[in-house]
């Protein structure tokens, strides 16, 4: 009878052992989950976030530089075979020439006139989209990525697609290159000497034009090569550029307009909570996000790392 | 200067009168009308050029013509919107005076404007299926099948392979909670269980949080609109690793021959249902694939079937009428018609809802091809909730 009960005992701490073991896998997923997706928001928000913080530009067309920036690199790196890699500088080279081409030829004429520019950049993401549909027509392209990133891996009995940690380490990478750049470099100086007082910083002799039109080139360059990584994800197809600029938007609003840090926390906030939202309350999976948006805008405005334009 | 100004004036009002005569005679060849609202942008664009493409086929069929009287197609973009597409059904209605519309496409579309045109007389048709609320009409053309209707046979198949328990992902718009009722409505009347339903937001990017929270069934169905979403359920699924066996709604429209290339092995072993497929062994299909090969340079698919099939079904009911485009008359014809299409036997309901065969077909490379492979026919499937 005491055997019994101690074989019995064992079997109930095991299952319990075994329960816990059980949700703290699911719960390892779902955080790698958000994270991966936060990292390709934050990439779709980073330089949006501050070209709006830099410049006073609302580039609404940055969602279709993203979508340009996904079917250059699917088009070099599926259609012509070439490696994913160089598909991803594609996208990003032509997602930043597009970008520059719309700031050079139009919105340099109309600084300080925000309604203009949401207006203009909204006309562009019509004439974008439909020449994305005409140059490649309405079918979507499968999701792709690089030869040793396809398959999965083994994690805590679990299986984990590569492709999803690749977009951690490239985002965390990315991440720390921007945050270089904004914050110990000269050019990040410059910008942020522009975001902080424009007068003055033209005062001591910075050529702001110049250096927001770098700005500009590579903001939608990152959006180019977002537009690559996240294709990992989600493919690449005529409507993405209204979906990603609606997150783009999302992120900003809660991480704070103007630094990459804040686009970075917006967005890996808005991936996990998404990512436990979809999985904890799926009911509820459309609200998750602008939920959080609407706390964030009732308890702090500026976005948790907002910075003052 | 008055007599030419007089002569002039009688030219103006004298010459019309010579063409008084012959007003018969245009009357007689005005064209029929009929209008079709497609998705030519928005995320289902790819799909609006196949379904002009199928009319077009039904419409050179019949050297464009009906009962002496030239056809007139006057196309409009809803651009996958509902929305809009009411704003399109007003114009082709008010403005256009047409009396027959084929499309739109979207569940949402149909109820946007199904309260519209309650009162307007018009024949409309969906373009792959419809909400059986829109049957209590009886002026809707429902086309292969209602909603529930098209997926009652992945229901049925799925019990009928062994299973007892099914999780389903069923995308939260009236169109995929249809189909997925459908697929819940022919398994669960033989027995199965469903273990789990979640409910994607439409546009979801990320499947990642709902596949890995899958509860352990024998399989998993979904439905999720449009091909962008579709194959990121399948490329993430097969990411995740798991090993629960994936059944699929609207394989013909969603995931079509170069689709399947692009995906892959990713698809071998899927198995799904589809409303049509080109290699169905049948004179009336064969002849249709050829001319449509011949006609627009590819291989037909479920998406120009269904608009081809629906037109000819309108050409033939005014060929019926003598040309008359009456809603009354236009309407009781063709839900009298049997016909041979490429899909197989049709027949309509007094309602307007299709009479047809389902198919379930399975993922496979055949002759170095990835290929829908038909393993399964439901003969006549007719919605259960309709006498």
């Amino acid at each position: 009878m005491g055997l019994q009960t101690r074989t019995s005992l064992r079997r109930q701490e095991k299952a319990s052992i075994w329960k816990g073991y059980l949700r703290m896998e699911q719960l390892v997923i779902n955080l790698l989950n958000g994270i991966s997706y936060g990292m390709v928001l934050f990439l779709i928000a980073s330089g949006m976030s501050v070209v709006m913080g830099a410049m006073n530009i609302t580039n609404l067309a940055h969602g279709v530089l993203y979508m340009i920036g996904g079917y250059v690199g699917w088009t070099v790196a599926v259609k012509f075979g070439a490696s994913f890699w160089i598909g991803a500088l594609a996208g990003g080279l032509a997602a930043g020439l597009v970008g520059m081409g719309i700031e050079r030829g139009f919105l340099r004429f109309l600084y300080k006139q925000g309604n203009e520019q949401v207006l203009l950049t909204f006309g562009f993401v019509y004439i974008l989209t439909n020449l994305s549909l005409w140059i490649w027509g309405g079918w979507p392209r499968m999701p792709f990525t690089a030869e040793f990133l396809s398959g999965s891996f083994g994690i805590m009995g679990r299986v984990y697609p590569k492709a999803r940690m690749a977009n951690i380490v490239i985002g965390s990478f990315m991440a720390v290159l921007l945050w270089w750049l904004q914050d110990r470099t000269r050019v990040g100086a410059m910008v942020r000497a522009g975001m902080d007082n424009k007068e003055m910083a033209m005062g001591l002799g910075i050529n702001l034009e110049r250096v927001f039109a770098l700005v500009f080139f590579f903001a939608s360059f990152i959006a180019g090569v977002a537009g690559v990584l996240g294709a990992q994800l989600m493919g690449v197809y005529n409507a993405l550029g209204l979906d990603v600029l609606l997150l783009a938007l999302i992120v900003i609003i809660v991480g704070g307009v103007g630094s990459v840090q804040g686009a970075l926390l917006g967005g890996l906030l808005i991936g996990v909570i998404d990512a436990f939202g979809r999985a904890l309350f799926p009911k509820f999976a459309m609200f998750t996000m602008y939920f959080t948006m609407i706390v964030i805008l009732l308890v702090r405005p500026s976005g948790l790392l907002g910075r003052r334009v | 200067m008055k007599k030419l100004i007089v002569f002039l004036l009688a030219i103006v009002f004298l010459v019309p009168l010579l063409f008084v005569g012959s007003a018969k005679n245009a009357s007689a060849a005005e064209p029929i009308k009929i209008g079709a609202i497609l998705n030519l942008t928005g995320p289902a664009a790819m799909l609006g050029p196949l379904f002009k493409d199928g009319i077009t086929m039904a419409f050179e069929e019949n050297k464009n013509q009906v009962a002496g009287r030239p056809l007139e197609l006057i196309v409009e973009d809803d651009a996958t919107d509902p929305t809009t597409a009411l704003e399109k059904a007003r114009k082709l209605v008010e403005r256009d005076k047409v009396k027959i519309i084929i499309g739109p496409l979207m569940g949402d579309a149909h109820l946007a404007i199904a309260p519209y045109l309650a009162n307007k007389k018009v024949l409309i048709t969906t373009l792959y299926c419809g909400g059986i609320e829109l049957a209590k009409q009886k002026q809707w053309l429902i086309y292969p099948t209602t909603l529930e209707g098209l997926c009652i046979p992945l229901g049925y198949y799925a019990a009928d392979a062994g299973y007892k328990t099914m999780d389903m992902i069923t995308s939260d718009y009236a169109g995929g909670h249809g189909f997925m009722n459908g697929v819940r409505m022919g398994f669960e009347s033989k027995g199965g269980k469903i273990v789990q339903e979640v409910f994607p937001p439409v546009g979801t990017a990320d499947f990642g949080p709902y596949l890995t929270a899958l509860k352990p069934a024998d399989c998993v169905s979904y439905f999720v609109p449009n091909t962008a979403e579709s194959s990121r359920v399948i490329v993430q699924y097969r990411e995740f690793g798991i090993k629960m066996p994936l059944l699929v709604t609207t394989l013909d429209g969603d995931i079509p021959e170069h689709v399947m290339k692009e995906l892959g092995d990713k698809v071998i072993g899927l198995r799904g249902q589809a409303s049509y497929i080109w290699q169905r062994e049948d004179p009336v299909n064969k002849k249709w694939v050829q001319a449509m090969q011949k006609r627009f340079r590819r291989m037909p698919g479920g998406i120009e079937q269904n608009s081809y099939v629906l037109a000819s079904v309108i050409l033939a009911g005014l060929k019926a009428t003598g040309g008359n485009e009456s809603f009354d008359k236009l309407y009781s014809a063709v839900v009298k018609m049997k016909m041979q299409t490429p899909q197989g036997p049709l027949s309509f309901t007094p309602e307007g809802v299709a009479i047809t065969d389902g198919y379930i077909v399975e993922g496979k490379v055949i002759k170095g091809r990835y290929l829908w492979d038909p393993i399964k026919v439901y003969p006549q499937v007719r919605d259960p909730r309709l006498k």
